[in-house]
């Protein structure tokens, strides 16, 4: 397959250094030109991620520039802060560029609208980062959902709780930058939208690909912050009903604790909870993002000193979403587990429910 | 599991409950911010969901949280006993709880109890996976299986490396092979 010759618009999610340290391994698939930021200390760190693969490419602060320099470019990796997503988009579809959008693709449905209507017809692919459906464990549950094996769907609880990456992404935590704007949580609170649940559509994501279903209607609770510091919520809980009336609890919080430091370094001996419980009429399933950990500690860790549980490289590595990507830009069809532009609006959708029903106090429908 | 002690306890015997009192009486990990209670029962008392099972792990929360319940929103499922609840206290402390009390006979019992403070965390949780093992959990009516989707290594030829079979043969000879 001839390389897709991408560009990196933006190093401000904390996913964009993920993707760096593999783009030496996506050689044949993906060729990175260049990468924009304009933070110059988030984009020389990402370019010497790619140095030390023996990728050398130049960096820009201005995305347009870098856009105009490499015209040759065919696909745009979305990774600025979400406020600045839409201008990005823009560009990209004025240059008619394939985009690879980082989560969230907007907090604010008229531009998720705007979007929406960019890309009908476009002849472009725009794909989503929802990286759940890209787990094993978790396509075995939409395989035993659909095949019926468990019986009918009775309930779902899924939690996805993680450290809060903004002490080393601070921008992460800025409601501008996040959310878009700053909304309260509640009237007249400190803390505003764009934390843990803005972070984290995919859970939302993973129970409509799943079951096939939507979310009619939601309830969500936020406690007290376990980081007074931030303005941002870092610990809720969202229950909801689906189109059929199966109850769901989704847990997005912030609440495994980390050091307050400019690197990630977890107190909480695993960055990321990640479990889903399946309720049928005739059985249940649980999966763990954690298929098969391993237990490490050393003084040269990231986290040092302390035991952390780590997820371990597949013996038989799958196609990575960035991989996907490209081999749909090469014009191979869309996969069920490729998310689309409307997949990502429509978890955004159930997410601005839940911060609705924060603010208010009550149950919001869809 | 086989429980050497059957006799079961109250939410207050309960060690991780009175773990976690100590820790909100301590305030050695700082202000208790959530509860999550998983409470799954294969063969359970369908008729105690609400007014048994539920009652008594709002009680417990209420006692943890140190303030009156001020908020509950209840998520029923449909044609099972099982449920998922959502209260908050007085003082802004959440609780989340899911409840089925009637799991396939092959599930085990499950009791956890996590709380987060502004410090730290208390929890019998599992690190990994569900049942303190790795891979997913599947139990029908049939019977229960552990799902682990990386493959186990297994080696099907003897090893092309001159080095080691002569040391191997070596110490083979040397008496300590069969």
């Amino acid at each position: 397959m001839k390389p897709m010759k991408l560009v990196i618009a933006g190093a401000a999610n904390p996913h964009v250094p993920g993707y760096l340290r593999s783009m030496g391994r996506m050689r044949g698939e993906v060729e990175l030109l260049a990468v924009s930021d304009v933070d110059a200390g988030r984009r020389e760190r990402g370019l010497a991620l790619l140095k030390e693969q023996g990728l050398e490419v130049p960096g820009y602060d201005d995305f347009r520039t870098m856009l105009d320099r490499h015209a040759d470019a065919e696909a745009i990796l979305v990774g600025s802060d979400n406020a600045h997503h839409l201008e990005m988009y823009r560009e990209a579809f004025a240059r008619r560029l394939h985009i690879y959008g980082m989560k969230v693709v907007t907090m604010c449905p008229e531009e998720g609208a705007e979007l929406a209507e960019r890309q009908a017809g476009s002849g472009r692919v725009f794909q989503v980062e929802l990286e759940l459906r890209y787990q094993r464990q978790f396509q075995k549950a939409r395989e035993l959902v659909r095949s019926g094996r468990l019986g009918g769907i009775r309930a779902v609880s899924l939690s996805n709780v993680s450290q809060s990456p903004i002490g080393y992404f601070p921008n992460w935590g800025v409601p501008e930058l996040s959310y878009g704007r700053r909304v309260p949580l509640t009237p007249g609170a400190a803390r505003f939208r764009g934390g843990a649940l803005t972070d984290h559509p995919h859970p939302f994501d993973l129970i409509r690909w799943m079951t096939g279903l939507e979310f009619a209607e939601v309830t969500a609770f936020a406690s007290r912050n376990q980081r007074s510091y931030l303005e941002v919520e870092d610990h809720l809980v969202v229950t909801g009903r689906l189109t059929d009336g199966t109850p769901v609890l989704i847990n997005p919080s912030y609440s495994n604790l980390e050091e307050r430091a400019t690197t990630r370094r977890l107190y909480w001996p695993k960055s990321l909870e990640c479990n889903l419980k399946l309720f049928g009429e005739s059985g249940c399933y649980y999966a763990d993002y954690f298929d098969h950990p391993v237990l490490v500690m050393g003084e040269g860790h990231a986290s040092p000193n302390r035991l952390i549980v780590e997820g371990t490289p597949p013996a038989r590595p799958a196609e990575s979403m960035l991989q996907r990507f490209a081999r749909q830009v090469r014009g191979e069809a869309r996969r069920e587990e490729d998310a689309a532009l409307a997949d990502g609006l429509a978890a955004v959708k159930v997410m601005n429910a839940a911060y609705e029903s924060l603010y208010h106090g009550k149950t919001v429908k869809l | 599991m086989t429980f050497l002690n059957p006799e079961p306890v109250s939410l207050r015997q309960w060690g991780v409950y009175r773990k976690v009192a100590g820790a909100v009486a301590s305030g050695a990990y700082g202000e208790l911010c959530s509860l999550r209670w998983s409470w799954l029962s294969p063969g359970g008392d369908a008729a105690l969901l609400y007014s048994g099972v539920l009652a008594h792990l709002l009680e417990a929360s209420r006692e943890l949280a140190g303030g009156r319940l001020e908020r509950l929103h209840l998520e029923p499922a449909e044609t099972v006993p099982a449920c998922f609840a959502l209260a908050a206290f007085e003082g802004g402390v959440v609780a989340e709880v899911e409840i089925h009390e009637a799991l396939p006979p092959s599930a085990p019992a499950v009791r956890f109890l996590l709380a987060d403070f502004t410090g730290g965390r208390v929890t019998n949780r599992p690190l990994v996976g569900h049942h303190h093992g790795e891979g997913a959990f599947l139990a029908t009516g049939e019977g229960a299986e552990a799902l682990l989707f990386e493959p186990m290594p297994a080696v099907k030829r003897p090893l092309e490396d001159g080095e080691i079979q002569r040391m191997i043969a070596a110490a083979l000879g040397g008496g300590r092979g069969a």
